[in-house]
C-alpha cells in the first residue's frame, strides 16, 4: 500500500480482504501483522469493529430488504395530490341498480376469518374480517359490491377478448376505480375509505357531479355519498392484514384495541388513563391473545381477562401489591 | 422577529406540501430551532428570511420522507415474517432505530457500491455471487467493501 493510504484505508482495506470466501490463513497473519505494527492501526481498526457491532444489532434479514430499496421520489407522490379526471357517467347512479348481475358471487367472512378470492379475470380479492362483497361482472364492468368489512384488491388486466372493462368498487357511498393494481377499500359509519397501495384509483361519491378524484399511491381518503375529504399519506401498514399482521405506528391504545377487537370475539377495553398510551409495531392477528401478550411485555400493564371474550387493559399494579 | 414574521408562513408552506397538519407545525417548530440555534447564518436569514427558512425546511422534508419510508419499509419486512419470528416490541424499536441510523451511514455511497455492500454484509453473499449479479470483477466487490467502510468510518460520530 502507497504511503498516502490512511490507516483507516487500510483497516477497510483488510476488513473486505478477511470478509471474503476466500480469505487465507496467510491474510490473516498479514492482517495480524499489520494490526500489531502501529496503534494507529488498532485505533483505526476499532473504528471498524465499532461500526460492525452497529450493523449487528440487525438481523441481515430484516436490514437488507429495507437498506436495499431505492430512494423513492415522495414528492413525486405528493405533487399528484388532487388531480381532477374527467368526468365519465353521471355521479348519480346508485347502489341498488346494480343488483341485476350476469356473473355473481358472493363472499363473506367471520370475525377474525380472511379469506383470498381469484375472480374471473385473474384479479385478487382479500376480504378482511367480518367482511363481505358481491363480485358482479357483465360485459361492461368489474364490478366489486362491498357491503361490509375491508377488502383489498389486486387487478389484472382485464382477459376479455375485444374490450378492457374497468375494474370498480362499489360501496354504499360511492365508486372506486381501479388505475392500477393493488388498494383497500373499507366501510365505516356512513362513511368509505380507500388505501392506494400501489399506482392509482379514482373516487367518484354517489351523490356529487363534481370530477372523480385521483387518489395516488402512498395515499387514503374517506368519502360519504356527497364528497371527499382530502387526500393525505396512508397510515405505514396499510394493508399488513392481507398477511395476518397488524402493523401500527404511533397508534393510540384505544384505537389499537378498536383495530384488533375487530379481530376477535368478545369485548375488549382499557382504563382511560392508558387510552392514550401510544403503541408501534407489527402483531400477529391470527392469535390476538399473543398480540395483547407482546404489550403487556413492552409496556407497564396488564391484561385481565374477566371471561374468555372480556378482555381488559390496565396498568401495572404497583410493586407492592403485585400479589396476583 | 423572525418567528413572529414567518412562522404561519412556513406552516402553511409545510402544509402544503405534506398535507398533514400536525407533521408541518412540527416540522415548523423543527426549522425554527434549527435556524434560531445556527447564529453563523443570521445574515443570510435576515436578507431573505423566507428562502433561508425554505431551504431549511425542505431539508428536514427530505429527511423526514426518508425517514417514513425507511419505517414503512421495515414494517412490511416485519408484516411478513412468519409468526414465531416477529420480535418483540422493544426489539422492534431498537431494530428501527438501528436501521435509520445505518441508512445515514450509507447515504452518499455510489448505487453499486451501495448494493454490493448491503450484499456483502447483511446478505452474507460470497463476494463471488456479488460479482456476478452486478456484472463486476471480484477486485471491484473488494473494493466496494471497503469504499463502503471507509465511508461509513467517515460518517460515525
Amino acid at each position: 500500500m502507497s504511503k498516502s493510504v490512511s490507516p483507516i484505508e487500510e483497516a477497510a482495506f483488510w476488513y473486505a480482504c478477511l470478509k471474503a470466501e476466500d480469505a487465507t490463513e496467510q491474510d490473516h497473519r498479514h492482517w495480524q501483522q499489520w494490526l500489531d505494527a502501529s496503534p494507529c492501526n488498532q485505533q483505526a481498526w476499532a473504528r471498524i469493529q465499532q461500526i460492525r457491532s452497529l450493523f449487528e444489532k440487525v438481523p441481515g434479514k430484516f436490514a437488507s430488504p429495507v437498506l436495499a430499496q431505492k430512494k423513492t421520489s415522495r414528492r413525486a407522490v405528493l405533487r399528484s395530490a388532487v388531480v381532477a379526471a374527467c368526468a365519465g357517467l353521471t355521479g348519480a347512479e346508485t347502489w341498488r341498480h346494480l343488483s341485476s348481475p350476469e356473473l355473481r358471487a358472493d363472499f363473506r367472512t367471520g370475525v377474525g376469518e380472511r379469506q383470498r378470492q381469484v375472480l374471473a379475470d385473474g384479479s385478487l380479492l382479500y376480504l378482511n374480517t367480518r367482511s363481505a362483497a358481491d363480485v358482479v361482472f357483465d360485459h361492461l364492468e368489474r364490478r366489486v359490491l362491498l357491503h361490509a368489512g375491508e377488502i383489498l384488491i389486486e387487478t389484472r388486466p382485464d382477459n376479455m377478448a375485444g374490450a378492457a372493462r374497468p375494474f370498480i368498487v362499489h360501496t354504499p357511498h360511492g365508486r372506486v376505480r381501479a388505475l392500477g393494481t393493488r388498494f383497500v377499500v373499507r366501510l365505516h359509519d356512513g362513511r368509505s375509505s380507500v388505501q392506494v397501495l400501489q399506482h392509482a384509483v379514482d373516487v367518484r361519491p354517489a351523490l356529487s357531479m363534481a370530477p372523480a378524484v385521483r387518489l395516488a399511491e402512498g395515499q387514503e381518503l374517506s368519502f360519504d355519498s356527497h364528497g371527499t375529504d382530502m387526500p393525505r399519506p396512508h397510515a405505514a401498514g396499510a394493508g399488513a392484514w392481507r398477511d395476518g399482521r397488524l402493523s401500527v405506528v404511533d397508534m393510540r391504545l384505544h384505537d389499537f384495541l378498536a383495530e384488533l377487537a375487530r379481530h376477535r370475539r368478545g369485548y375488549m377495553d382499557c382504563a382511560p388513563e392508558l387510552a392514550g398510551l401510544r403503541v408501534s409495531g407489527v402483531f400477529p392477528l391470527d392469535d390476538t391473545d399473543a398480540a395483547l401478550g407482546m404489550l403487556a411485555d413492552a409496556f407497564p400493564l396488564r391484561v385481565r381477562y374477566l371471561t374468555r371474550y372480556w378482555a381488559t387493559i390496565l396498568p401495572q399494579q404497583a410493586r407492592s401489591g403485585a400479589s396476583r | 422577529m423572525l418567528y413572529q414574521n414567518n412562522h404561519r408562513w412556513l406552516s402553511a408552506w409545510l402544509r402544503a406540501k405534506m398535507g398533514n397538519k400536525a407533521d408541518a407545525e412540527d416540522l415548523a417548530q423543527d426549522t425554527f430551532i434549527r435556524v434560531l440555534c445556527a447564529h453563523t447564518s443570521t445574515q443570510m436569514a435576515l436578507r431573505e428570511p423566507r428562502a433561508y427558512l425554505a431551504t431549511v425546511a425542505g431539508r428536514l422534508l427530505a429527511n423526514f420522507y426518508r425517514r417514513q419510508s425507511i419505517e414503512r419499509t421495515y414494517l412490511e419486512v416485519l408484516a411478513n415474517m412468519p409468526q414465531s419470528e416477529i420480535p418483540s416490541l422493544e426489539t422492534q424499536a431498537l431494530m428501527k432505530e438501528a436501521l435509520l441510523e445505518i441508512d445515514q451511514m450509507l447515504d452518499g455511497l455510489g448505487h453499486k457500491v451501495k448494493q454490493a455492500f448491503v450484499m456483502a454484509q447483511f446478505e452474507e453473499l460470497p463476494y463471488a455471487e456479488i460479482a456476478e449479479r452486478l456484472g463486476v470483477s471480484l477486485r471491484s466487490v473488494k473494493n466496494y467493501v471497503a469504499r463502503a467502510m471507509v465511508h461509513c468510518s467517515a460518517m460515525l460520530p
